[in-house]
């Protein structure tokens, strides 16, 4: 059989008509051809949850707890925003004040909720 | 599942969909990433799986009304591999090079071969595993030119439940052969 000619996109096509058919083959399949799926399926499920977690969660009030949280949130969302990887990328610690520049930006921008408790932040 | 005609599914329909994902489910997703970061080969699938999970939540990827969450997952999954791999062929080859190679931008050339040594390593890796199968490779013959299953089976003489079986070896087989997507 002749082997096809390499390229990039002979390449995506094969892993596109693979992944087609995983699309659509039947859960009782997948879940047997997969020799360790419970450990596989909670390792997929505790990368969701971490990301949904950490969204969802309320800015925290003390300053340190603050420092804290925005570092946990760039540690499971590290493409998440240059300017909060910016400010945890030098040696020296973000100030107070840096820490409340970054958590505003990402609450103008949608991306952090504000805290449920009707305290807003500035 | 998808959601219904004009309107674009809600945030907190996005994390009740993420979170109520079956076994089955999560198992397409590691799939879908474990076979993408193949050509990606300096990013784990869980970082690629991450990175599509965080632009699906923050709304950066759009959820379209009418399109299967499963079927835009894989698709956001894709695009990001394929962002990632653009934006390593623009990195400059290391080295020592010179300011008349950079503008004369032979550097970027020299990125390309390299993309196609990941490809043609990775097919030639495919090849080796079902080196025995004839039906599969002539499976991966017609995808490298872009025949649709018909024409594939028309060609080598294999019926529709022929075709069926031989794909589903190729999907056990790499899941078997490249469990973690690396080399």
């Amino acid at each position: 059989m002749k082997r096809p000619h390499i390229t990039q996109s002979t390449l995506d096509r094969i892993i596109s008509a693979i992944e087609e058919d995983i699309l659509r083959t039947s859960d009782e399949e997948i879940l047997r051809e997969t020799e360790s799926t419970q450990r596989d399926a909670q390792r997929v499920r505790a990368l969701i949850t971490r990301q949904i977690d950490v969204r969802g969660r309320d800015v925290p009030r003390e300053p340190m707890a603050r420092r804290q949280w925005l570092a946990e949130l760039l540690r499971v969302r590290p493409g998440l925003s240059p300017t909060l990887s910016a400010t945890f990328s030098s040696r020296k610690p973000p100030s107070d004040s840096e820490v409340d520049a970054v958590i505003h930006r990402l609450l103008k921008r949608g991306v952090l909720k504000k805290r449920k408790t009707g305290a807003r932040e500035d | 599942m998808a959601m219904g005609a004009g309107s674009q599914a809600r945030k907190a329909d996005i994390e009740t969909t993420l979170a109520g994902l079956s076994d089955a489910d999560l198992l397409r997703l590691q799939r879908f990433a474990q076979l993408r970061s193949r050509l990606v080969p300096w990013m784990a699938w869980e970082d690629l799986l991450q990175e599509a999970v965080a632009r699906v939540l923050d709304g950066r990827r759009k959820w379209p009304p009418t399109v299967d969450f499963m079927a835009f997952m894989r698709q956001t999954i894709r695009s990001i591999a394929n962002e990632h791999l653009r934006r390593e062929q623009r990195k400059p080859s290391h080295g020592e090079f010179d300011d008349e190679r950079m503008l004369d931008g032979a550097h970027h050339a020299n990125s390309q071969p390299e993309r196609a040594v990941i490809a043609a390593d990775l097919l030639d890796a495919i090849h080796t595993l079902f080196a025995d199968d004839a039906e599969v490779l002539a499976i991966l013959s017609g995808l490298a030119t872009d025949e649709s299953p018909e024409e594939i089976q028309r060609r080598s003489g294999m019926s529709a439940t022929q075709y069926a079986s031989a794909q589903k070896r190729i999907r056990r087989g790499l899941a078997r052969a490249f469990p973690e997507g690396g080399t």
